[in-house]
Formats: structure tokens, C-alpha cells, sequence
């Protein structure tokens, strides 16, 4: 199945209003707020995998980018994430990168008891890095991340916090093209087990703030500040 | 201006300069949505520009398929993002696509209203990247486009469905770098040779639920872009 059409499998699926219960999560942000509610901000996340074949020493990398989740209803949450960004890297001497991630994300919220309750959620993410220079080193990495998570939402001198600790899935995929090749040098973390933990604390009415925290093989993460919006907008 | 204007102003201003560290760049027209409304879905867009550089001009023909969100930010400004990764027959007429990728940001704000008639002012930026097989010797190109309009919406119903008119004059410039193939060229950087047009639209909201859009956006060429989204 190609990236596309996988992409589009993941965000349709992520459209049905489905019959189960859910709410807007994503592996970046956390659920918060009732159907309706929107939020749209800017994360940089830190990744640092290990692959098979291993092409490189140390294969880590962090991407920059935007992200929109909208509760398509109290407890089903869908978001879309993208980011540009042009940069050069000690590692690839000489290299000039445009960097394009483009990813899609859901979650629902499977029950509730109270202040407590249990997630999923998933992500697709796709991130090329476009080398400009002569040696026309291009790279993609192909990033599915699902998880499950015990979630608790309280207040913290009336701040409205969330706090979220589960169990997470990673599979990441790296290609490196050299010299502009079409065929790539494929390498894989293989599926991969993990524990992750993640908060949300909405400083202002209308201003989130938010990390999380993966240990699979490495330590991972990831920050990120949003606007939040309820179903009548801003 | 009241307090509650000031905050959203700054909080979109706020947002516009964070995109300034991250770029991100789209291509949406449209109607301006009402104060809350979210629209996801699909767009198809075909592309026709005469570009030039300082010896040759050269046609760009080509298609894509990018996922659409649209959010009714507040009740005078929607704010658009774009995005797509892949290949396919749904991408391009090109058969020898390797990878192709898009993003991109839109902002349109209301400059006038009265009854059914909305005049706004909107602006997009879209990057996209486009890789050939290499046995086909075409290079890959990274573009940009820039674009600004001045739309007159009117807001009516047809059948029970509501329905909004809209066009206006358009400003569309583009930079694309055709990339070097390892060992054989240099980057070659074209532009468009003419940015002025305009686009005229129609979009249909069936069932409460289904937006249906077509627009005809003419700037050296006629480029039609057709969209079918969910209002949640």
C-alpha cells in the first residue's frame, strides 16, 4: 500500500464518527475538552531509534511542526500535523536539507470513571528530507506510533491539567537514497514495545502547553505549545 | 476594538509568527466559514503555470490530491492547512513519480459584510516537492507558491442547501527549482510569467453536512480545483 493511499486510509478512518466513545489525543497532545473543542499549535518532537540494518552511528533525529486536533465529539479526537523546515547537519557534512513531515492522528477514549479514563491512539507520520547539495543525500522516515493510555484530568491552582502514562507501539522505517538513486537503503526498528507518559496544562484560557515522554530502546519526546479553542471558536 | 478582538488578533499574530520558524506553506480557497466550523477532507487541484528564467520558458502541467482542513477560527477569519505524501495516478498524470510532497497554510480574514455579502481578503503559501524516477533523467523540483486574493462571497440557498458564490481578483507567484541530477546539471530556477488573474467558485453544503466545492482559479492558464470535505 503505498504512503497515500495509507494516509488516506488513516485519516478516513479517523472521519467516521464512528459508533465507539472517543476524544482528540494524537501521540502529541493529550485529550482535553469536549466535542467541538479545536486546537492548533506548534510541536518539536525528538526521536532517537535503533535501526536494522544501522546506517548511520547514531540514528536520531527531530522534527518541528504544526498541529491541528479537533474532538469530533466528547470522546473521539482526530488532528493532522505538518511542518517545513530547511536546516544543515553536522552529520552530513556538505548536505543542504528541505525537510517535509506530513502526518495524521486519532484517539478515542474507550471509558471513563470519573476524573480517570483509558485511550487509544495512533499516528502516521512521514518526513523527507530533501538534499539540495551535489550528493543528493535524500531521506525518509516512516514513523507509526499507536498507544494506550490511563489518562486523569485535575486542577492544579485551578489550571486544568491531564496527565496520561500507557504503554506504547513504535515501527519506524528510514530510507536513504544516495546519490539520488530511487533505490534506498532501507532500515527498520522492527515493531517495538514501550512505556510512555505525557501532560497537558491549559495556562491560559485559550493557551495550551504539552509534553510527553516515550522510553522505547531510547528516551523520546516531545513539547509543544497550542491554542485551544472550544466548539464556538476562538 | 474590544478586548476580546485584541485577544484573537494577537493570538492569530502570535500563531503567524511561530510559522515563520516553521513555514509551512498551502494553496486553499474558499468560502469563509462560520465561527467554529470544522471542514476535513480532499482536494484536487490542477496546475497549469508558463514558467520562465532567463532563456527559456516551459509549461507545468500537473495535479495533486492533498487532504483539506478548514476552522472557522472566528467569525471573520478561516484558517486553511493542506497536506499530502505520496505517488499515485491520484497525484499526478505522471507515471514516473517517485515521491511527492506537500504542505501548506491559508488565512483569509473578513474585510467587509453586509446581509448575504462578504468581501475577505485571503493569502496562501504552498511548498511542494516532486521526485522522478531517476531513469527518466527529468530532475526533481521544489516550488513554492504565493497567493492573494480579494473575494465577494454571496451566501444563498438552493433546494434547502445553502450555497455560497464567491470570485475575485487573484495575485499567484511561483518559484520553482528544477534540482540537479548527481553529476550531470545545476539548479535551474524558474518564476511565473505572468501573476495576475482571478477565481470564481461555488460551493454547495448538502445534507447539512457535505461540502461540495469547484472553483476555476485563471492566472496564465485555467487551473480548476475541485473539493469535497466534512463540516463537523
Amino acid at each position: 500500500m503505498s504512503n497515500a493511499r495509507l494516509l488516506c486510509v488513516v485519516l478516513v478512518a479517523c472521519l467516521v464518527p464512528a459508533l465507539m466513545p472517543a476524544v482528540v489525543s494524537a501521540q502529541v497532545a493529550p485529550p482535553d475538552g469536549a466535542r467541538g473543542t479545536v486546537e492548533l499549535g506548534i510541536a518539536q518532537e525528538w526521536f532517537h531509534r535503533e535501526l536494522e540494518p544501522q546506517p548511520y552511528h547514531d540514528t536520531r533525529w527531530s522534527i518541528t511542526s504544526v498541529v491541528f486536533t479537533y474532538n469530533v465529539s466528547d470522546r473521539i479526537g482526530i488532528g493532522v500535523q505538518g511542518g517545513l523546515a530547511n536546516f544543515e547537519s553536522d552529520d552530513f557534512a556538505g548536505s543542504t536539507f528541505n525537510r517535509f513531515s506530513v502526518g495524521a492522528m486519532g484517539s478515542a477514549r474507550v471509558l471513563q470513571l470519573g476524573d480517570w479514563g483509558v485511550g487509544v491512539t495512533a499516528r502516521y507520520l512521514d518526513t523527507f528530507d530533501f538534499d539540495t547539495s551535489e550528493t543528493s543525500l535524500h531521506k525518509r522516515v516512516r514513523s507509526i506510533a499507536a498507544s494506550v493510555e490511563l489518562m486523569r484530568g485535575f486542577a492544579v491552582k485551578r489550571l486544568p491539567v491531564g496527565v496520561r502514562l500507557g504503554a506504547v507501539y513504535t515501527n519506524d522505517l528510514v530510507e536513504t537514497f544516495a546519490w539520488g538513486s530511487d533505490d534506498a537503503l532501507a532500515s527498520t526498528s522492527g515493531g517495538a514495545l514501550g512505556a510512555m507518559a505525557g501532560g497537558k496544562v491549559r495556562v491560559f484560557p485559550a493557551v495550551s502547553l504539552f509534553g510527553y515522554v516515550n522510553y522505547v530502546e531510547y528516551v523520546q519526546g516531545g513539547v509543544g505549545v497550542a491554542i485551544h479553542a472550544g466548539s464556538g471558536g476562538l | 476594538m474590544s478586548a476580546r478582538r485584541v485577544f484573537v488578533v494577537v493570538l492569530l499574530a502570535s500563531f503567524a509568527a511561530l510559522c515563520r520558524v516553521v513555514p509551512v506553506r498551502g494553496q486553499v480557497i474558499g468560502p469563509l466559514l462560520s465561527r467554529g466550523t470544522v471542514a476535513m477532507g480532499l482536494q484536487e487541484q490542477w496546475t497549469h503555470r508558463t514558467l520562465e528564467d532567463s532563456y527559456r520558458t516551459t509549461d507545468w502541467e500537473e495535479h495533486d490530491l492533498s487532504v483539506v482542513v478548514r476552522w472557522g477560527a472566528t467569525e471573520f477569519a478561516t484558517l486553511s492547512l493542506q497536506g499530502m505524501t505520496g505517488s499515485g495516478p491520484w497525484q499526478s498524470d505522471h507515471e514516473d513519480i517517485q515521491a511527492s510532497y506537500q504542505v501548506g497554510v491559508g488565512l483569509q480574514a473578513t474585510v467587509w459584510r453586509a446581509d448575504d455579502i462578504v468581501i475577505t481578503f485571503g493569502g496562501q503559501l504552498d511548498y511542494k516537492m516532486r521526485r522522478y524516477d531517476a531513469d527518466t533523467g527529468n530532475p526533481p523540483v521544489l516550488a513554492w507558491t504565493a497567493s492573494v486574493e480579494l473575494l465577494g462571497q454571496l451566501d444563498t440557498m438552493w433546494l434547502g442547501a445553502p450555497v455560497a458564490l464567491w470570485g475575485g481578483p487573484v495575485l499567484s507567484w511561483i518559484v520553482a527549482d528544477y534540482e540537479r541530477l548527481p553529476g550531470f546539471q545545476n539548479p535551474q530556477r524558474y518564476t511565473e510569467q505572468s501573476a495576475s488573474g482571478g477565481v470564481v467558485g461555488i460551493t454547495v453544503v448538502a445534507w447539512r453536512h457535505v461540502d461540495v466545492s469547484g472553483h476555476l482559479l485563471w492566472v496564465e492558464n485555467p487551473q480548476p480545483r475541485v473539493s469535497i470535505l466534512y463540516r463537523f
